[in-house]
């Protein structure tokens, strides 16, 4: 399990079951390691070797399956939320909590969510993963928002 | 214009979110009506106002039917369109590009400015897409213009959605499955609350329903019965003196102080500090062997179809504290609650029909109450229990399998002078059939806690812990091999842990070699070298 320390996971307000956690992708820069390649092992098999030459910067437009509109979003991040994450054993039981909890905000786009809505997608006790996400180290830069 | 594809309908109702009009709409039913509504009462509502709406909007934009944007039509700059799936709202295209997307293949993207002075970008020459179908009156003889239909189709998504809009509101309280508008509840003051309070003092430990402290209560007549039954309740539930332990679907009250503590603050003996650890290395037989054990703490085991009776063995944790865990298997045994975080339900004795009762502890994953019926039965840790659903709703019946006394070598666990906690193989009258690998004796349960309270041992790094209750087992066997089941029954006697943190250290440390048939042998040189 990667680890970095000494940056506490914890804001100056005790995080609770309904804060906003999120990935940090400044963690990452600090942290001095391979975002990019990291994110991109979690691609399906096909979309790992099709996207293996796309840089990490290419943009593409994405459509929003409600109402059509087109926003710019970095490809590999599309490819995640729009095919890979969808695909069976995504997630799955046996996964590491904070593997799965990864997952999901890869697949969300890295929206903000509390543990009990991680909870919730997961069906694992919130509790179990607030404590796991706001211990003394930071765990793939999971962390909870900072306010502003 | 607008085509006519049966879908529509459906992609319509499958798509259906609450928005600021719907919002709106339930204000105004519920200050109508004046009486707290559930979710699928207004649900009928709102559905009926949507297909009014969806035929206002058809017959509105048939006038203007060029001009309603379809992602798959091509469109000149200057075009005037309209955008149904932002309600309604008109806009011009000012730009048009190259969309840049291999997944989709070739298709615009046009820059529209909006009245309101937005800008905001749209997919064109898009030919799959929902929009591309919008909704319409006939669907082509699905039944999806009928509401009856359209809420047996859609029921729970629809009040899932009310739902999770309500509750974002400030000014709507839910409360027992029904929304009412804050302003609107009827007074109840203070001593209304007091005299709920002595209501249930009296009823001594008995939980009662809100009806039955109404009658107790003088509150104005002309207040809907409904009305007075819910500000009660919401009031009940603002008051930290009381708590709501109904099964879902039954509001019942009952007093804070008279809860149990072990309901109230979860003991300290099933609290479960998550250690993130590699499950890539578990094998096969680890896995199932942890699917099998099904604790409430593990990765949670796919539902299947709910057994009618569950036989399990108990842990020295919930035996030591008195509660089951609320695992995959157990837990559609016991009833469960919309929000209430404590259920309080009754326990039966399958071998007498004695009743007594028991907490629901959903947020915990435990239900307690089983102290005594554990020593009354002579259940040891690791004794094999049977749990089924009562005949009555809310009852659960226990039942110790093969409920006779006899005298057993089992590992026994037994704190040194010192505090040390170990295991011992001694002779223990026991007076239940017993999980051999899962049964840990205790004679001084004082000394015990002694010496777990010190927490010099339950406070070691998971390897050292782990690696201590090995070799502690692995002392009491001619082989010195070691069960992985054994393995974790004994380290939760030190710290309340799930197999799979434990089975981890197993394929993980080099000190572990693995003899077949999920045994283990502890390598003290490698162990050193470590």
């Amino acid at each position: 399990m990667n680890t970095v320390e000494p940056r506490s996971a914890s804001i100056l307000v005790r995080p609770t079951v309904d804060t906003p956690f999120h990935i940090d992708y400044e963690w990452w820069d600090r942290a001095d390691r391979g975002l990019d390649v990291y994110i991109r092992s979690h691609l399906c098999p096909e979309h790992q070797q099709a996207y293996s030459d796309v840089s990490e910067d290419t943009l593409v437009d994405a459509v929003d399956l409600v109402t059509a509109e087109v926003k710019r979003v970095p490809a590999i991040q599309n490819i995640m939320t729009t095919h890979c994450a969808r695909q069976p054993g995504y997630l799955t039981p046996q996964m590491s909590l904070i593997n799965a909890v990864f997952r999901v905000f890869l697949a969300s786009g890295n929206t903000p969510m509390s543990p009990t809505e991680l909870g919730q997608k997961l069906g694992r006790p919130a509790p179990m993963i607030l404590r796991t996400l706001s211990g003394p180290r930071v765990y793939k830069g999971i962390r909870p928002i900072r306010p502003d | 214009m607008i085509s006519s594809t049966p879908a529509s309908l459906e992609a319509y109702w499958t798509q259906f979110d609450v928005d600021d009009r719907d919002l709106e709409f339930i204000y105004n039913l519920l200050l109508e009506r004046e009486v707290p509504l559930t979710t699928a009462e207004m649900a009928v509502a709102l559905v009926e106002q949507r297909m009014h709406r969806l035929e206002e909007e058809v017959a509105q934009a048939e006038p203007l039917a060029a001009a309603v944007y379809l992602p798959a039509e091509t469109y000149e700059t200057g075009v005037r369109l309209i955008f149904p799936a932002l309600s309604g709202r008109t806009g011009v295209v000012i730009g048009i590009r190259q969309g840049q997307n291999p997944e989709i293949g070739l298709f615009q993207v046009m820059h529209v400015s909006f009245d309101d002075g937005d800008k905001r970008e749209f997919a064109m020459e898009l030919e799959e897409h929902v929009l591309n179908g919008p909704p319409e009156i006939s669907d082509g003889g699905l039944g999806l213009n009928d509401r009856d239909i359209v809420m047996e189709q859609f029921q729970t998504a629809i009040e899932s959605r009310i739902v999770e809009r309500l509750r974002g509101t400030e000014d709507i309280v839910w409360i027992a499955g029904r929304w009412f508008p804050k302003a609107l509840l009827a007074e109840i003051h203070v001593g209304h609350l007091n005299l709920a309070e002595a209501v249930l003092d009296v009823a001594a430990g008995v939980p009662l329903p809100t009806e039955a402290l109404v009658e107790h209560l003088d509150l104005p007549a002309e207040v809907d019965p409904l009305l007075r039954t819910f500000s009660l309740d919401f009031a009940l539930q603002e008051d930290g003196r009381f708590d709501e332990v109904g099964p879902a679907g039954k509001v019942l009250w009952f007093l804070k102080k008279l809860e149990p503590p072990e309901v109230l603050y979860p003991p300290p003996r099933l609290a479960y500090n998550p250690i993130p650890y590699d499950r890539s290395g578990l094998t096969e037989g680890l896995l199932e062997l942890e699917r099998s054990l099904d604790d409430e703490l593990g990765p949670l085991n796919q539902p299947g179809s709910v057994p009618d009776e569950v036989e399990l063995a108990v842990i020295f944790p919930h035996w030591r504290v008195g509660s089951l865990p609320l695992s995959s298997k157990l837990q559609p045994m016991f009833p469960t609650a919309y929000e209430a975080p404590r259920i309080r339900f009754i326990l039966v004795d399958g071998r007498n029909g004695e009743k007594f009762p028991g907490w629901v502890v959903p947020q915990e994953h435990y239900v307690f109450g089983l102290d005594e019926w554990y020593r009354g039965n002579e259940v040891p840790a690791g004794g094999l229990i049977r749990v089924r659903r009562g005949d009555q709703p809310g009852e659960v019946i226990v039942q110790p399998v093969d409920r006779r006394r006899r005298n057993d070598w089992i590992r026994t666990v037994s704190p040194s002078e010192s505090g040390q906690i170990s295991f011992t193989m001694l002779k223990q009258p026991v007076g239940t059939a017993y999980d051999d690998l899962m049964v840990v004796g205790l004679i001084d349960p004082v000394a015990l806690d002694e010496a777990w309270l010190r927490g010099s041992q339950r406070n070691l790094p998971i390897d050292r812990l782990v690696a201590y209750v090995f070799r502690e087992l692995a002392k009491l066997n001619p082989q010195s091999a070691v069960h992985a089941q054994a393995l974790y029954s004994g380290v939760n006697v030190l710290r309340r842990l799930p197999p799979g943190p434990i089975f981890a250290q197993l394929v993980t440390q080099p000190y572990y070699v693995h003899v077949g048939d999920m045994y283990w042998r502890f390598e003290d040189s490698a162990w050193g070298q470590s």
